[in-house]
């Protein structure tokens, strides 16, 4: 990345020009310092798309516990700065595991109230942290032996140091977000209830999530100690978790040199503003409102939008599906014994709301192989059976059977890797991201969830079973878009490409040719008919001509309960379905 | 702090996040805001009790302001509610600075006033300052009157409504932005006139928004968000657990409330008394 | 009398109405019929602009309304009884029918209104006090019909009353809707139960994939068996 190779130059020659600029060395080093805070709590905002208000704890925390290291232990530095890092990771860790049982907003609030803690700890423990005074008496600084070079009073071998660290650990999270842990904290963000149903463990990669970003929060905190020779009890305040955030969305999240950016910014009308102004916070506050309401993607994002505006790519046309002939990978029915039970079976499934039963006592058996269509009228309780079959909803009794073994309650991630997927009604894809990555991310839930070395994109067995089905689905020519932007047709068939990118054993399509044109119907009527002879396929429908033309059986369901199940023919002719769901 | 202080305060939280869905940073503003108009109208015209007409009134008045020029922008969009807390925030930063522009940094002595200093009588071995009753007293006429207005007026009906099904409340010919905008102005002036009435009990400086909003926060997952009851059970616990413990060890107290809130958490996520589905996002 | 002319609607990308045209004139019944995923209840909710009508444009009295917000509409005399009833769980029947009330007279004249639903659905008198949330689906159905008409509609827009709900009820909602007519008001029904609808209205619209497909008498279409299987039945 070009920016990247002038940066590091700018960097590295910064002692030449910097004391010119209003950004004199010192404070340089200090605004790269919190450009690596802003940088690690992106890793949650931008990487992960959970919003955190307590940094301000794992930055603090770190700070404090290196600088009681180097003051009162005379611990060699470098032992410090990475005993910070994991004070910062063990403090994330411990707010991560207390506030993922909730999400959004109020998690965000939970963060901000339970950072506090630390902040009363610290303001209590005068004899240790000094209290409002600051943590201070801290020895000359500097590395040790072999090197052993004076950072206290050397201004410029401080920067070097400090730059160096910082480099490394910008590259080590630059690699985190290329590889297959980042893809999968992306997908999260995206969509994390789809990154669920594609057998991901979204709070769990969540909490991963939170350790790395307290990580590198920690070292960040601990650089600021040796930065300052001084630990002020305002680092740890809960301001702070602010500033951090206006820091990120100045600059840009989802950015590398954003953070920095914005970090830059923020320090400048700090330092600078308040030299000439005496209410600087006023601006802060202000630019801060409307680059929420105006430019949410930051400057350095707003900046990478527009030129890859002006570079943009032409449309390209859309392309029809080709026939399903080969699934590249035809699914032998081996691997488990002939199975003479079903492949998937509910007892008494019943789901009661409040007053209402949606499910009520549904008994269904399909046998491996089968395409089955579930039909009936509106409010039949058809896509609450789904969602307690895919485990998104948790049933009020009965059980449920895959493969022989009870899933009854088990979550959404678990029931997917054992082989069970669906797609939806109402399409639910990754929006944001382009559609060979929509597939790429379902495949990879199959290979790997937490490695964080490697680029994804060097795996090379998944990329090609994501463009195999791609091509299955005729939307190879428009892999690099970003999916929100395809047409519904295509999104549609999307929606099913990403159900099968986890190599399931059986299928669940929810209304699969909603909102499609009678010729996209039908050729999706066909598509799903291919797709049979290798997957067992549950099948949800409103278009009649589509269930009595390619379904083996039919179920129908009314008030949450089934009311006839046969062949098309003895469906056709049952006169109590004729008068329930037709209501002639 | 005072139960009865953070019960008005977390009400007017609770009320605007039930309705709206925001969790409303500039709350702890209003609240500075309100002290500061009652230390001017003492100022002006040395009523304390004018003070308590004029600081909801004209803090009223900044939340509409606030709802229609800054809220209005973000309703509707996509990541309303973190762009709601986001957008808050930034004014949380902006306004203090403007108060210190217009009145200074140190914070300014508010007396408590005369006609409601000392001792009221003695219980046991404990004095009853008259303030504090005072302040029991405005709680108490308070409480009964918004319940009455939540649920005997029209307005208090359409809230409710509203916060079960927005839509259905407009597709019944009732015109919701109004409604939004007063409600903001009434958890506004609720959380000014919480703020004069401890404007004698401590500091009132610029900062002071910033404390009662977390512990208000804490209120609310406590008893539960959305919930009068819960804000109001909340309230006693929170308050009475830090009076105390503040009667034993003063910073302690302040911890003493994270951990209930860590234990709510824990034990039974959406408050005592809070709905289900209310706090998931 | 109500025109709706040529509209288009979306839900995303899902191209879900196309060119879809009717009327409505003053006291008719008229019925919207189709399969499952029509559009039948895209097309009422683009009426009152829950979804945006692109294209096209619907006339209401002479008014154009295309572009006005729901509570307008219903200021302007439509009122809707949605599919799902969205009654108001966390309040009384008492009070979700006064909601209806506020924007005629502030419910303040309660009395009246509530001789005149009680009258069409004497089953709510008893359930006066009952939170939504503990009716039966019967009894939500009648509460969300008795609590839209007391915006004083000169137009229904009714989807789907007898979903989910007992044949004995079936009965009462065809006989409501014929009681509803008498008082002057003008009804357009979306429903599943096609001899319910074809009973109760005098003319019919049938939609298939977002579009008309076929206008004519009720009466005419109870004959017409051909059409019927085509765009309705097995």
């Amino acid at each position: 990345m070009k920016g990247i190779a002038v940066a590091l130059l700018l960097l590295a020659t910064a002692p030449l020009y910097a004391d010119y600029t209003p950004f004199y060395l010192g404070l340089l080093t200090e605004v790269l310092v919190f450009g690596l805070f802003a940088l690690a709590y992106d890793v949650l905002l931008g990487g992960t798309g959970v919003l955190s208000l307590g940094h301000s704890a794992f930055l603090g925390v770190a700070a404090y516990t290196t600088g009681i290291l180097l003051a009162r232990w005379r611990t060699p530095l470098e032992l410090s700065l990475l005993a910070g890092a994991l004070a910062g990771l063990a403090t994330s860790g411990l707010l991560g595991v207390l506030v993922l049982r909730k999400r959004g907003v109020y998690l965000a609030m939970l963060t901000l109230a339970l950072s506090q803690v630390f902040y009363y700890v610290v303001l209590m423990w005068t004899p240790v942290t000094g209290g409002t005074d600051g943590l201070g008496n801290l020895p000359i600084l500097h590395l040790s032996e072999p090197l052993g070079w004076r950072l206290s009073k050397r201004p410029i071998t401080r920067y070097y140091v400090v730059v160096a660290v910082i480099v490394l650990a910008m590259l080590a999270i630059r690699h985190l977000h290329a590889s297959p842990l980042g893809r999968v904290m992306r997908a999260v963000k995206a969509n994390e209830a789809r990154a669920a149903a594609c057998g991901y463990d979204t709070r769990r990669v969540k909490l991963v999530a939170f350790l790395i970003s307290g990580f590198f929060s920690g070292l960040a905190g601990a650089l600021l100690t040796v930065v300052l020779e001084f630990v002020p009890i305002e680092n740890i305040h809960w301001s702070m978790s602010g500033s951090v955030l206006i820091m990120t969305l100045f600059g840009g999240t989802g950015t590398l040199l954003g953070p920095f950016v914005g970090a830059g910014v923020f320090i400048w009308m700090r330092d600078f503003l308040s030299k000439h102004l005496e209410y600087w916070e006023v601006f802060v506050g202000g630019a801060f409102v409307l680059i929420v309401l105006f430019l949410p993607d930051g400057i350095v994002g707003s900046l990478q939008r527009w030129l890859a505006r002006r570079r943009g790519a032409p449309a390209q046309p859309a392309a029809a599906p080709v026939e399903p002939a080969r699934l590249a990978r035809p699914r032998p029915p081996a691997g488990a014994p002939a199975m003479d039970g079903a492949l998937l079976e509910s007892r008494g499934l019943t789901k009661i709301f409040g007053g209402l039963t949606a499910v009520n006592g549904v008994d269904f058996q399909v046998r491996r192989g089968e395409l089955r269509s579930v039909i009936g009228p509106n409010g039949a309780g058809k896509t609450t059976f789904f969602n307690l079959l895919t485990g998104v909803l948790p049933p009020t009794r009965g059980q449920i059977f895959f493969k022989g073994r009870e899933v009854t309650g088990l979550p959404a991630h678990a029931v997917s890797r054992l082989g069970l997927a669906r797609s939806y009604q109402v399409t639910n894809i990754f929006g944001d991201l382009s559609v060979f990555e929509n597939v790429r991310i379902a495949v990879q839930s199959r290979v790997t969830h937490y490695r964080c070395w490697g680029r994804a994109d060097r795996l090379a067995a998944v990329s090609a079973r994501a463009d195999e089905i791609l091509r299955l689905l005729g939307l190879e020519a428009r892999r690099h878009v970003r999916c929100a932007e395809l047409s519904h047709g295509e999104q549609r068939y999307l929606e099913i490409g990403i159900a099968l990118a986890t190599d399931p054993d059986f299928l669940l399509l929810d209304e699969p040719t909603a909102g499609m044109s009678p010729e996209e119907t039908q050729r999706t009527a066909a598509f799903v008919r291919g797709l049979a002879s290798h997957v067992t396929i549950v099948l949800v429908e409103h278009d009649m001509d589509v269930v009595m033309g390619i379904s083996d059986r039919i179920t129908v369901l009314n008030y949450g309960q089934v009311l006839a199940e046969g062949t098309p023919a003895e469906i056709r002719a049952n006169a109590d379905v004729r008068r329930v769901y037709l209501r002639d | 702090m005072n139960g009865c202080i953070l019960i008005l305060v977390a009400l007017g939280l609770s009320i605007v996040f039930g309705l709206m869905g925001i969790i409303n940073f500039a709350h702890g503003i209003f609240y500075m805001l309100g002290a500061y108009a009652g230390w001017l109208t003492v100022q002006l015209t040395g009523s304390f009790w004018l003070a308590l007409a004029t600081a909801p009134l004209a803090v009223g008045l900044v939340g509409v302001l606030v709802e229609r020029g800054v809220l209005r922008r973000i309703y509707g969009t996509r990541n309303a509610n973190f762009a709601g807390v986001l957008v808050t925030y930034g004014l949380a930063i902006m306004i203090p600075d403007l108060v210190r522009m217009t009145f200074g940094r140190p914070g300014k002595p508010f007396a408590v006033p005369a006609a409601l200093t000392g001792s009221l009588f003695r219980l046991g071995a404990i004095d009853v300052h008259a303030y504090r009753v005072f302040i029991l007293a405005v709680t108490a006429v308070l409480l009964p009157a918004l319940w009455l207005l939540l649920n005997r007026t029209n307005l208090g009906l359409v809230i409710r409504a509203g916060t079960s099904d927005n839509l259905m409340v407009q597709l019944l010919g009732i015109d919701v932005a109004r409604t939004w905008t007063i409600t903001y102005a009434l958890g506004a002036a609720l959380a000014a006139l919480a703020g004069v009435i401890t404007a004698p009990l401590v500091a009132v400086a610029p900062e002071m928004g910033g404390l009662v909003l977390i512990e208000c926060f804490i209120v609310t997952v406590v008893g539960g968000m959305g919930s009068f009851v819960g804000a109001v059970a909340g309230g006693l616990i929170i308050g009475e657990a830090l009076a105390l413990t503040g009667m034993l060890y003063d910073v302690l107290a302040d911890v003493v409330i994270y951990l209930a809130m860590a234990l709510v958490l824990l034990v039974r996520p959406r408050g005592l008394f809070g709905q289900e589905g209310m706090s998931e996002e | 009398m109500l025109s709706v002319d040529g509209i288009d609607a979306y839900y995303g990308l899902s191209h879900v109405l196309q060119n879809v045209s009717l009327t409505v004139r003053p006291g008719e019944a008229v019925a919207l019929l189709g399969r499952n995923g029509a559009g039948k209840t895209t097309t009422l909710k683009a009426i009152m602009a829950v979804v945006r009508a692109r294209r096209g444009r619907i006339t209401w009295n002479g008014t154009d309304i295309t572009a006005l917000p729901p509570h307008r509409i219903v200021q302007l005399g439509i009122g809707y009884v949605p599919e799902e009833r969205r009654i108001f769980p966390n309040l009384t029947v008492y009070e979700n029918l006064k909601m209806a009330r506020l924007t005629v007279d502030g419910g303040r004249r309660m009395r009246d209104y509530l001789d005149r639903v009680l009258a069409l659905f004497p089953p709510l008198k008893e359930r006066l006090d009952n939170k939504g949330r503990n009716l039966s689906g019967g009894e939500q159905q009648m509460l969300t019909m008795a609590r839209s008409l007391g915006t004083e509609p000169t137009l229904l827009l009714i989807d789907e009353p007898t979903e989910g709900l007992m044949p004995a009820f079936v009965e009462t909602i065809g006989q409501t809707i014929g009681e509803i007519q008498r008082q002057g008001v003008a009804v357009l029904l979306v429903e599943q139960n096609t001899k319910l609808a074809l009973a109760a209205t005098q003319r019919v619209y049938l939609i298939e994939k977002g579009a008309i497909k076929h206008e004519g008498r009720a009466a005419d279409l109870k004959n017409d068996a051909a059409v019927r299987v085509r765009y309705l039945g097995v």
